[in-house]
């Protein structure tokens, strides 16, 4: 232990197309946030100061465009993901960061998953799930095909893994 | 994931519940009757038309309980086929559950004073699948068919096993401990509370009620009432703690049986039977409540899946000690894991960095100060009074906040100790936690932008089993989680870990 340890990223990233795929989710997100907003705002008109609302309104509108801007990059510098011979390993998030394994022994089920947006930018989430509801390996923004190799390779491996998995 | 069809078997015949269930069941009768009587007896017996609506919907709430169930207990039919346990239920809505012997978990059986009376007892099976209930109950079953049916559904591994015997068994010097558990004075204000409230329903007041009491002290001072009510609560208290004890732990003991099923037998009034699997037991937990540490007493939690009852179900099943002296304890936990000395013993473990000491004092500064400050503003604005409150409160508890952030601190630790895991955190409820080894299904190492920037990471470890179906490991140092994380589950992280 004399050597500081640290993680080796895994070894794929997602297409970069994924980033557009988290600024149009991001989009929807500030939009819906902002009309709650702006609602309020229209609400509060004459109860609080105008130059408290106008404050307001900066910071939400500020706040929502750094989301809009950083969300995606950051994301996409973080999320990797890796399919070894023994496990599946990933990294995600952005502001909170985790990194997961899960042995191919003790995998139940693997699905993909494709909602509108996803299918519009030719993307897919693989869930990996283990016996326990913590311990799910999720790979989002894959490209669709890359999805389908994947699927194919650990349903093959988790099919030949006798017992329940647990 | 086993795809071939199953061998044909002989037909096994259905069996149904025991017909003495429908005597049970008249026991959702007694409330209506009992709520009658009590109103007869507060009123002198003149039901007025409010009182007579409110009583003939109870009635007829009850009613309707006690025809559901008439109807259950009639419909139900079970069996066990080689490797299935099945049930049958319900006329309009019926329903058909069916699960693999290798999944029952657990079984318990339970007899109250009325089952008792009538040679009953009811069976439940947990099965530690979330998505049909986590329980199949069997609300009347003959002993002696019950006693068949759980012998057929818990059948341990089948190899005889080092330690078959008893692990435990009561001892009445715990009961000194049982006051330190049940929170005895805070469930009886809670039951008075209750009362008071129902008897609203009759049309009698509170006030009624405390004047009434008032009128037994005669011409004392309210004060001298007050504590005189006050010392009754805490000998009451402590007095229901102790029957509670009784009642939940008489002819407690705690086996092992020579197939390698662990049987708990407990129970005065209503006589607790479970039984579960070695093989299904992912680890143990050492419970140590602040009280409880104050006493030098700890309880043994299993950890397994299938073990979470109903809400509102008795007692927790998990548990399979009451609170004993924390070496029983650790004794206890040495006899179940099968290693010596036991993984949670009061030993030295990895200490978290002096990072996770100042988060958790932050913390508790903030948890104190952000209520005081946003008091203090609106005193400020409204009532002077209230800043004096505030500073008050701040001034006397953030003492006690970093008191409890630095015990918090203390119990941090983790550790790699033959085929577990060991993790110990907590205050009010301090857990030290064995998790098997090869029970981990999979790791997350998880940061905060805060933790990234103090070097500490947060371990999670999921499971089958247990609360959430993770254990964490919060605030290691990131080097530390890294290495605890690939000497838990060996070759793991291995590959995605260098050293720098």
């Amino acid at each position: 232990m004399s050597e500081p340890l640290e993680l080796v990223p895994p070894r794929h990233r997602v297409p970069s197309r994924a980033m557009r795929w988290w600024t149009v989710r991001a989009a929807i997100t500030d939009v819906v946030l902002l009309a709650v907003v702006a609602g309020c705002a229209v609400w509060l008109r004459g109860v609080l100061p105008g130059a408290l609302l106008t404050a307001i309104a900066v910071v939400a509108v500020l706040t929502a465009a750094a989301y809009l801007v950083l969300m995606p990059r950051v994301r996409y510098r973080v999320h990797r993901w890796e399919v070894t011979a023994d496990a599946v390993y990933t990294s995600s998030g952005w502001v909170w960061q985790e990194w997961r394994v899960a042995p191919l022994s003790r995998v139940q089920t693997v699905d993909t998953e494709r909602g509108p947006l996803q299918q519009l930018f030719g993307l897919a989430t693989v869930t990996v799930t283990t016996a326990s509801s913590a311990g799910a390996v999720k790979i989002a923004g894959l490209s669709h095909e890359v999805a389908k190799d994947v699927v194919r390779t650990l349903t093959a491996v988790t099919q030949s893994t006798p017992g329940d998995a647990t | 994931m086993t795809a071939e069809a199953p061998p044909e078997t002989p037909e096994v015949p259905w069996r149904r519940l025991s017909w003495r269930m429908l005597a049970v069941n008249a026991k959702w009768l007694v409330p209506p009757v009992l709520s009658v009587a009590v109103y007869a007896v507060f009123t002198g017996g003149n039901l007025g038309k409010e009182a007579f609506t409110r009583l003939g919907i109870l009635t007829g709430i009850f009613v309707l309980v006690l025809l559901g169930e008439t109807v259950d207990v009639l419909t139900t039919r079970f069996r066990v086929t080689g490797e299935r346990f099945e049930l049958r239920r319900g006329v309009l809505a019926r329903r058909h559950k069916s699960i693999p012997l290798d999944r029952v978990r657990r079984v318990d059986v339970t007899a109250n004073p009325l089952h008792r009376m009538l040679g009953l007892v009811v069976l439940r099976v947990g099965t530690g699948q979330r998505q049909d209930g986590e329980e199949l109950k069997l609300a009347a079953l003959r002993k002696d068919e019950a006693e068949r049916l759980r012998a057929g559904l818990v059948t341990g591994s089948g190899e005889p096993r080092r330690g078959a015997g008893v692990l435990a068994e009561l001892r009445w010097s715990w009961l000194r401990y049982s006051p330190l558990t049940v929170t005895g004075v805070l469930g009886i204000a809670i039951l008075a509370g209750a009362g008071i409230r129902a008897l609203e329903v009759f049309g009698i007041r509170p006030n009624d009620v405390f004047a009434w009491v008032r009128g037994l002290f005669g011409e004392l001072e309210l004060w001298k009432v007050l504590a005189v009510l006050a010392a009754g609560l805490i000998v009451l208290g402590v007095l229901g703690c102790l029957v509670a004890f009784a009642d939940e732990w008489w002819g407690y003991r705690f086996e092992r049986a020579e197939d390698g099923a662990f049987h708990v037998r407990r129970g005065l009034l209503t006589k607790r039977n479970l039984s579960l699997d070695e093989s299904r037991v992912r680890g143990v937990e050492l419970v140590e409540t602040m009280l409880m540490r104050s006493a030098g007493a700890a309880r043994v939690d299993l950890i397994s899946s299938g073990m979470d009852a109903e809400p509102g179900e008795g007692p927790r099943l998990k548990s399979v000690t009451p609170a004993v002296p924390a070496a029983e304890a650790n004794r206890i936990v040495a006899e179940i894991v099968g290693e010596s000395p036991p993984p949670t013993a009061e030993a030295w473990l990895e200490p978290h960095p002096k990072a996770a000491l100042r988060r958790r004092r932050l913390r508790a500064v903030l948890v104190v100060l952000v209520p005081a400050a946003v008091l203090a503003l609106v005193g400020a604005l409204v009532q002077p009074v209230l800043v004096a409150v505030a500073a008050v409160a701040a001034v006397a508890l953030v003492p006690v906040a970093l008191l409890l952030a630095a015990d918090a601190y203390r119990a941090l630790g983790h550790r790699v100790r033959g085929r577990y895991l060991v993790v110990r955190a907590g205050t009010a409820d301090r857990r030290t936690v064995a998790l098997r080894r090869d029970g981990v299904l999979a790791m997350t190492i998880r940061r905060s932008p805060t933790q990234r920037l103090s070097g500490l990471a947060t371990v999670v470890v999921a499971t089958s089993a247990g609360k959430g179906a993770a254990y964490l490991i919060r605030d290691a140092g990131f080097d530390g989680a890294l290495a605890v994380a690939d000497e838990t589950v060996p070759g793991l992280w291995s590959p995605f870990v260098r050293r720098g």
